[in-house]
C-alpha cells in the first residue's frame, strides 16, 4: 500500500471527477460560483459556515486558536473570538467529553481530535457517553450537536501514532455515525451535514489529502447527505466498495482492471455507520461480486507488544446489566494486530484456555462469559494443563450447515440446532456447530474445511438485549 | 557568576577577592563554611586569633549576605507560565502537610451547634423539609432494599449514610442548576420534586419510566428538574457560563470516582475555561471492597483542587447545615466569579456497596453498626431541628408511617404497570432509526410470532 501511495503523491486524480464517469451526484450543480481548493481549505470553509450560522456553535480541541496544526481552523478564532473558537489542555477525554456537555446543553460542538492515532483516550466517552446519551436517558437528553473530526490514514513517514486508521472500532458503536470524506467538495458538505445532523458524528479526514487533492468546490453553504453511498464509476463485472483516501487508488485499480477487459464499479461509502445497504446490494446484484478495501491492517501490523501481558474480563448479558455491564466488546480487539482474542464456553474450556494465555508469550485478552461465572458446572480436571490457542473445535458433528460460535452463546445455539433437527426433521437439517476459541488468532482451516464440506456457513456474535450492527 | 557581577561590580570584586583568599568558590558557600568551622553561633560572638582572618569572615559574610539578598532579587525569572524567584537550598516540597486539611463543620456528633461556628441560617420551613426528606429518603431506600430482596427488582443501591450530603447539597441548591449525578443521590431529585412513583416507575422499569426501561434501577434522569443521567458537568457548564445564565453545573461522585481520568480532565478543563462548576466529592471511605488507603495516597480529594488551580473546602458530610453552609458559599463563588469549586464531603457508606455486595466480607459489622449509630446524619440534624421547636415525636411517627404507605402503594402501582413497548428497544439510538435498526426491529417481531413461548409475556407488543 505504502508504495502505492507513493506513486499517486505527486499528481492526484480526485475520484469520480476527472474522467467524468460520475453518475449519480449529490454535490451542487455547476452554475453556483466555485474555488479551487485543497482538503484542508474545504474543511476551514466549511467550518466557518457552520460558525456563521450558529451562534450557539464551538470549535476546540488542541492548537485550534492558531489555525491547527493542518490549518483546518485557520482565521476561525480571529473571526468568530475566543470563546468559540480555543485550544484546550491536552486531554482527548477531557475534549470529547467537554464536547458532549456542551452539546448535551443543545450546542453544536465541533470538537478536534489532532491525529485519529490519539483518540483513544476518549473512546470511553464517545462508546460510553456520547452514543449512549439518548437512548440511556429515554430521549429527554441527547448530545446531537456533537461532530468530532480527526485527521486519518497513512502518509508514508508517519510511523505508529501519526498512520492510524481506526474508523473500524468506531463502527460497532450504535448511536454514533461515521462519515469519511474522499475528497475536497465531498469533505465540506460531508462536514457541515455532520455538524447538522442531530447524532453524534465521528468524522475522518483523509490527512493525505489535506494537500494534495484539489478541487473546484462550490463557495456556498451546502450538504451533502449522510448515510447515502455513491456509485462514482459504474461497471458490470466486479463492485468494489471503499472510502476516503484509498478511492483514488482504487480508481486507478479500475482503470488499470479495465485495460484486461474487467468493469468495475466502484462505490463510495461515505457513511461507514449507518451505512447505504441498499445501494451496495442493489450493485452487487448487478455485478454478482464485492470487494471490499479498507486502508488499515495490512501495512500497519508493526505493533508488537513485547510483554506476554494476559487481561481477564467479565463480558456479555446477564439480564439485568443495563448498557454498562453488558457489552460484548471481543469485536473491537479483532482488529488490533499483535494481540490474542481468547472466550472459553464452559469451566473446563476455561481453565486450559486461561493457562495457555497466560503462558503464551503474545499478549492476550481473555473474554469470560459472566452468564456462567455461577450458572456454567462441569467436571474440571484437578491437574495443570492447556488448550491450544487458535484451534477450534467441533463440538457436533454434521452436514447441512455450519455454525461457528464462542463463548457463552454456544448453549443456545446448541439448544437451537437441537429445535431445528425436532421441526426439519422431514429435511434432515443437521447443523455442525464449531466453538472457535480464539478470535484472533482464528483457526481459519477448521472453519474452511467444514463449509466446504457444509455449503453453508452462519457466524453467531453474542446474545445482544440492545441493539447489534 | 555573570550575574553575580552584574549585581555591583566593585562589591563583587571584593568579594572575589575575599573569596580567593579564604580559598572558597562562592559566597554562600564561604559564609556557610565559616559559620560552621566555628563552634559559637553568630557573627558578634565569633572569634578568630588572626585579626585579618576576622576581618575577611565579617566582611565575607555581611559581603554575601548583601549580595545573596540582592542576587537572588535579580535572578527572578520569566519562564512561560509566569514570574518565579529562585532558592539555593535543594528542597523538596513535602508529600502532604503534617496536619490533614482542617473539615468545616457546623454541629457536634450529638446534633448540638458548635459555639463559635459560622454558618448561612436556614428557615424553619427549609429545615423541616430538609429533615422530612432525609427521612423519606432513608425509608425509600429500605423498602426498595428490601424489594430487591424478595425478588422483586432486579437490583438496587442504598444512599444509607449519605442522606445530608444528598439532601442538604440539593437544598442550597437552586432548581435550574443542573445536577450531573453518579448513582448515590437520588436525595437531590428527591428534593426537587420527583415523587416516589416516579422513582418506583424507574426501578421496575415499566412504560412510566421516563428512561423508557432501558436502565439499570437508580439510573434516574429528569429533563424538567434539570438533572442529567450521568456526568459531563464542565462543558454543560461552559454553555451556562456562554449565555450569562446565572446558574452552575453540579457534579457529584464518590471517592472511587476521584481517580478516573476523566475527573483529573474535568478539574483541568474547568479551571482553564473558568466554568462554573461544583465538584462535590462523596468521601465514605469506601469504593465497593476498596478503602481509601487503596484508593489514594494524597490527604483525600479536597487537596487536589490546589493542584488544578480551583478552590477548595472539606467539609462533614454527616452534618446537613454544614453540607448547607458550602454548597451554598461555593455556588455564589462559582457563579459570581466563574470558576469551579471543589467540595469534599467526608462521610461514612453505612450501606453496602449495592444489592449484589455483602460488605460484611471485607469490613466489621461493628464499624457499621457504630457509623449508623453513633454518628447518624438524621439524629444529628433531628436534634438541631428539635431543639428549634420545629419538630417532634408526633410529626416524626406520622412522617414515617405516611412515606411507608406512600412507598408501598408505590411499589404496588410499579410492578403492575405494563413494560415499555418492544419498540423503544429500538428507538433513540439514533433521532430516526435507521435501515438496519428498522430491519431489526422485524425480524424480532418474526421470531417473537414463530416462537412466542421464548417471548415475556409482560413486554408488549
Amino acid at each position: 500500500m505504502a508504495s502505492l501511495l507513493g506513486r499517486f503523491c505527486r499528481k492526484l486524480v480526485v475520484p469520480g471527477s476527472a474522467n467524468g464517469s460520475r453518475m449519480v451526484s449529490t454535490t451542487a450543480c455547476d452554475s453556483e460560483a466555485v474555488k479551487s481548493l485543497n482538503l484542508y481549505s474545504a474543511i476551514n470553509q466549511a467550518l466557518h459556515i457552520a460558525l456563521e450560522t450558529d451562534p450557539r456553535s464551538y470549535v476546540f480541541g488542541e492548537d485550534v486558536g492558531f489555525g491547527g496544526v493542518f490549518r483546518c481552523t485557520t482565521g476561525l478564532a480571529e473571526r468568530f473570538g475566543k470563546n468559540r473558537v480555543f485550544n484546550t489542555p491536552l486531554c482527548e477525554q477531557g475534549i470529547v467529553g467537554f464536547g458532549i456537555g456542551l452539546a448535551a446543553m443543545g450546542n453544536r460542538a465541533v470538537v478536534e481530535i489532532q491525529f485519529a492515532d490519539y483518540i483513544y483516550p476518549a473512546f470511553d466517552q464517545i462508546v460510553n457517553e456520547a452514543a449512549k446519551f439518548r437512548y440511556r436517558s429515554g430521549n429527554q437528553f441527547n448530545c446531537g450537536g456533537l461532530t468530532i473530526r480527526a485527521p486519518y490514514g497513512a502518509v508514508g513517514h508517519g510511523g505508529h501514532y501519526h498512520s492510524q486508521s481506526p474508523e473500524a472500532f468506531f463502527c460497532h458503536v450504535p448511536g454514533i455515525k461515521v462519515v469519511i470524506p474522499r475528497s475536497p467538495r465531498e469533505a465540506k458538505g460531508l462536514l457541515l451535514s455532520s455538524i447538522r445532523d442531530p447524532n453524534p458524528v465521528v468524522f475522518f479526514e483523509p490527512k493525505w489529502l489535506y494537500r494534495q487533492a484539489v478541487e473546484e468546490v462550490p463557495e456556498h453553504d451546502y450538504m451533502i447527505p449522510l448515510s447515502q453511498a455513491e456509485i462514482i464509476r459504474q461497471g458490470s463485472d466486479i463492485t468494489l466498495v471503499g472510502w476516503g483516501a484509498q478511492l483514488t487508488v482504487m480508481e486507478q485499480a479500475c482503470l488499470d482492471a479495465e485495460k484486461e477487459g474487467i468493469s468495475c464499479e466502484l462505490i463510495d461509502l461515505k457513511t461507514l455507520l449507518p451505512w447505504d445497504k441498499e445501494t451496495v446490494e442493489a450493485s452487487v446484484k448487478k455485478t454478482g461480486r464485492l470487494l471490499k478495501l479498507f486502508i488499515s491492517g495490512v501495512n500497519l501490523s508493526g505493533f508488537f507488544l513485547i510483554i506476554g501481558l494476559t487481561i481477564r474480563a467479565p463480558y456479555g448479558a446477564v439480564g439485568h446489566g443495563g448498557h454498562y455491564h453488558s457489552q460484548s466488546p471481543e469485536a473491537f480487539f479483532c482488529h488490533v494486530p499483535g494481540i490474542k482474542v481468547v472466550i472459553p464456553r464452559s469451566p473446563r474450556e476455561a481453565k486450559g484456555l486461561l493457562l495457555s494465555s497466560i503462558r503464551d508469550p503474545n499478549s492476550v485478552v481473555f473474554f469470560e462469559p459472566k452468564w456462567l461465572y455461577r450458572q456454567a458446572v462441569e467436571e474440571v480436571p484437578e491437574h495443570d494443563y492447556m488448550i491450544p490457542l487458535s484451534e477450534a473445535e467441533v463440538i457436533r458433528e454434521d452436514n447441512d450447515i455450519t455454525l461457528v460460535g464462542w463463548g457463552v452463546q454456544l448453549t443456545v445455539m446448541e439448544q437451537a440446532c437441537l429445535d431445528v433437527e425436532k421441526v426439519s426433521a422431514l429435511y434432515y437439517f443437521n447443523s455442525k456447530i464449531i466453538d472457535l476459541k480464539s478470535q484472533l488468532p482464528w483457526d481459519k482451516e477448521t472453519v474452511e474445511a467444514s463449509v466446504k464440506k457444509a455449503g453453508m456457513l452462519l457466524i453467531l456474535d453474542a446474545i445482544k438485549p440492545i441493539v447489534n450492527y | 557568576m555573570v550575574q553575580h557581577l552584574k549585581s555591583s561590580s566593585s562589591k563583587s570584586i571584593l568579594l572575589n577577592v575575599l573569596r580567593h583568599n579564604l580559598g572558597f568558590s562562592s559566597p554562600n558557600h564561604a559564609s556557610r563554611h565559616l559559620r560552621q568551622n566555628l563552634p559559637h553561633g553568630p557573627l558578634s560572638t565569633r572569634v578568630s586569633p588572626n585579626p585579618v582572618t576576622r576581618l575577611c569572615n565579617t566582611m565575607v559574610d555581611t559581603l554575601s549576605s548583601i549580595g545573596s539578598h540582592e542576587d537572588a532579587n535579580s535572578q527572578v525569572m520569566d519562564f512561560p507560565g509566569g514570574k518565579v524567584s529562585f532558592t539555593p537550598q535543594i528542597h523538596f516540597i513535602s508529600e502532604s502537610n503534617e496536619e490533614r486539611v482542617p473539615c468545616y463543620r457546623v454541629l457536634d456528633d450529638n446534633g448540638q451547634q458548635l459555639t463559635n461556628s459560622r454558618f448561612v441560617p436556614v428557615s424553619e420551613e427549609v429545615a423541616v423539609k430538609m429533615y422530612s426528606d432525609m427521612v423519606t429518603l432513608q425509608i425509600m431506600d429500605n423498602i426498595f432494599y428490601e424489594a430487591q430482596r424478595q425478588g422483586r427488582l432486579s437490583f438496587y443501591a442504598t444512599a444509607f449514610g449519605g442522606e445530608a450530603i444528598n439532601i442538604a447539597s440539593a437544598a442550597a441548591l437552586s432548581p435550574q442548576y443542573f445536577i450531573f449525578p453518579q448513582y448515590r443521590e437520588p436525595g437531590v431529585l428527591l428534593w426537587r420534586g420527583f415523587t416516589l412513583q416516579e422513582f418506583a416507575n424507574q426501578c421496575f422499569g415499566n412504560k412510566s419510566d421516563y428512561g423508557k426501561g432501558r436502565q439499570m434501577p437508580v439510573h434516574y434522569g429528569s429533563n424538567k428538574l434539570n438533572y442529567f443521567t450521568l456526568p459531563n458537568a464542565v462543558d454543560a457548564a461552559y454553555s451556562l457560563k456562554m449565555v450569562g445564565k446565572d446558574a452552575c453545573a453540579v457534579t457529584f461522585f464518590g471517592d472511587g470516582g476521584s481517580s478516573e481520568g476523566d475527573f483529573h480532565a474535568a478539574l483541568n478543563f474547568t479551571a482553564v475555561m473558568e466554568a462554573p462548576v461544583l465538584f462535590i466529592c462523596r468521601n465514605n471511605g469506601w469504593a465497593i471492597s476498596t478503602p481509601t488507603s487503596d484508593q489514594f495516597r494524597s490527604d483525600g480529594v479536597v487537596v487536589k483542587g490546589r493542584a488544578y488551580g480551583i478552590r477548595s473546602i472539606r467539609v462533614d458530610g454527616n452534618d446537613a447545615l454544614a453540607m448547607y453552609s458550602a454548597v451554598h458559599e461555593a455556588r455564589e463563588m462559582a457563579v459570581r466569579e466563574h470558576r469551579p469549586i471543589l467540595i469534599e464531603a467526608l462521610t461514612y457508606r453505612v450501606g453496602h456497596h449495592s444489592t449484589s455486595d455483602d460488605s460484611t466480607r471485607y469490613r466489621s459489622a461493628d464499624e457499621i453498626e457504630w457509623w449508623n449509630k453513633a454518628r447518624n446524619p438524621l439524629s444529628r440534624f433531628r436534634t438541631w431541628v428539635e431543639s428549634n421547636g420545629w419538630w417532634n415525636d408526633e410529626s416524626e411517627s406520622d412522617l414515617r408511617s405516611r412515606i411507608k404507605k406512600e412507598m408501598l402503594e408505590a411499589i404496588r402501582v410499579a410492578e403492575k404497570t405494563e413494560k415499555p413497548i418492544l419498540n423503544h428497544m429500538f428507538s433513540d439510538v439514533y433521532d430516526v432509526p435507521p435501515l438496519n435498526l428498522r430491519e431489526q426491529e422485524l425480524l424480532v417481531r418474526q421470531a417473537i410470532k414463530s416462537h412466542p413461548q421464548d417471548y415475556p409475556s409482560d413486554v408488549p407488543l
